[in-house]
């Protein structure tokens, strides 16, 4: 399972973002460039939600996203949201994944409006990596999460993957080298 | 509402009902005022009787058939509306022209096409249909994109971003057009009544007791019809906030 641009061109405006972007996203890869490079666009191209003004994407499967903002349903608990993308029976998994993402049972009980930016966060997290998918895309995930919850969260992140093919988007490099594979630097 | 302000209520309904009772004491003309004591007695007299509650029910029930099929029409349209551009372009000039025309025009139109014991629910649907349609629409609108992008990406299945997003979401928007239009629904199904002349109305009652004068039993049908459109306004809210956070975990 893998995702293709083929020779992708997409600007907003006439202001191009992306110029004549081609790569293959297998295993590992992380994606490095400074704010307003393209890398939050080249993840909507891979996810459907915007079309190349040129060129194709190709995605074979499933993907789950983690975007850059936590985009959780407030008026669900932690829990809920996590399976509001799963399939039936999935709320042990669900459990079991957040408590090993750090949230305790009291976080776990609470609308997601009320949880703090690093909790919504880790929901956010495990919600992509638990739907079920062949490739995940991660936005920055480790924003705003301390230094043991983050190392926590990574350890976890890597495991979950069990296979699939993942493109980190991250500023920063302890991450990148985290999760290794191939990083492209724009 | 707050113990407080449930005090400051009652207490601003005395003062209004004490400064009605003072105002039919000073005119001294039961024909042209009549004070809270004999609405009162009028009411108390009416309450036991059979007949009462046979028009109340049959008013009642025809208001409601309206109200609920303004609700469901206007949510059905809303949604449609949002969804295809040729919908919207062809509805919404047709629920401005419905918001302008005066309520005496369409009950007056409406008597020539449906049996005067029907009229109240056409007039009740009519009314209530553009104040729910552009709330539901406007909330539909003003849905997170960011959270419909979620539900898109995750494939979610109709059921699920339904209770979990759109529902959430546009809630709020039409209770509150609920709210407004129930009371709207009794308005115009009233004045519905009074001018078609159903046999066994409220509105019949309201214009009898205007032809002979009865200005007792006229204010007495009146605060018949505030309660029961209040409590009714009660009762379905009370209802909707319940099935709000049942649907979709709302804590409205």
């Amino acid at each position: 399972m893998k995702a293709v641009l083929d020779h992708v061109t997409k600007g907003y405006g006439g202001q191009p973002v992306l110029e004549d972007v081609s790569l293959t996203l297998e295993g590992m890869n992380v994606l490095m460039a400074p704010s307003g490079q393209g890398k939050t666009t080249l993840a909507r191209l891979l996810l459907g939600l915007e079309t190349p003004d040129s060129g194709q994407v190709t995605v074979t499967g499933r993907l789950a996203a983690q975007f850059q903002e936590d985009r959780l349903c407030p008026q669900l608990t932690a829990v809920q949201n996590v399976t509001l993308v799963c399939p039936k029976g999935s709320e042990r998994a669900a459990l079991d994944a957040l408590e090993a993402l750090g949230l305790t049972e009291a976080d776990l009980q609470k609308p997601a409006a009320q949880l703090s930016g690093g909790q919504a966060r880790r929901v956010a997290l495990a919600r992509a990596m638990l739907a079920p998918a062949e490739g995940v895309i991660l936005d920055e995930p480790f924003k705003g999460l301390d230094g043991d919850t983050r190392q926590r969260a990574i350890v976890w992140t890597k495991a979950a993957l069990a296979g699939r093919w993942l493109l980190l988007i991250t500023h920063d490099e302890e991450e990148a080298n985290a999760f290794g594979g191939s990083t492209l630097r724009w | 509402m707050a113990r407080n302000e449930r005090y400051k209520t009652a207490a601003a309904i005395l003062f209004w009902v004490a400064v009605w009772q003072l105002a039919a004491m000073a005119l001294d003309q039961k024909i042209l005022l009549a004070s809270p004591v004999t609405t009162l007695e009028t009411l108390v007299r009416l309450l036991p009787t059979g007949a009462f509650w046979l028009r109340v029910g049959f008013s009642a029930a025809r208001i409601l058939l309206g109200f609920f099929a303004a609700l469901a029409a206007g949510v059905l349209l809303a949604a449609a509306s949002a969804a295809f551009g040729l919908v919207r372009a062809l509805v919404q000039p047709l629920m401005q022209l419905i918001k302008a025309i005066p309520v005496a025009s369409f009950i007056i139109l409406a008597l020539l096409w449906v049996r005067s014991a029907n009229l109240a629910a056409l007039i009740s649907f009519l009314m209530v249909l553009p104040v729910v349609y552009t709330a539901v629409l406007q909330g539909i609108l003003a849905a997170d994109r960011q959270l419909l992008e979620m539900a898109k990406v995750f494939r979610l299945p109709f059921g699920k971003a339904l209770r979990a997003v759109w529902v959430p979401q546009v809630w709020p928007y039409f209770l509150q057009s609920c709210a407004v239009a129930m009371g709207l629904a009794w308005k115009s199904g009233i004045a519905a009544e009074v001018i078609g002349l159903p046999a066994g109305s409220i509105g019949e009652a309201l214009y009898q007791a205007k032809l002979y004068l009865e200005t007792g039993e006229l204010f007495a049908w009146t605060a018949v019809i505030v309660l029961v459109s209040a409590g009714f306004e009660a009762l379905f809210l009370r209802a909707l906030k319940a099935a709000g956070r049942k649907l979709g975990g709302m804590n409205l």
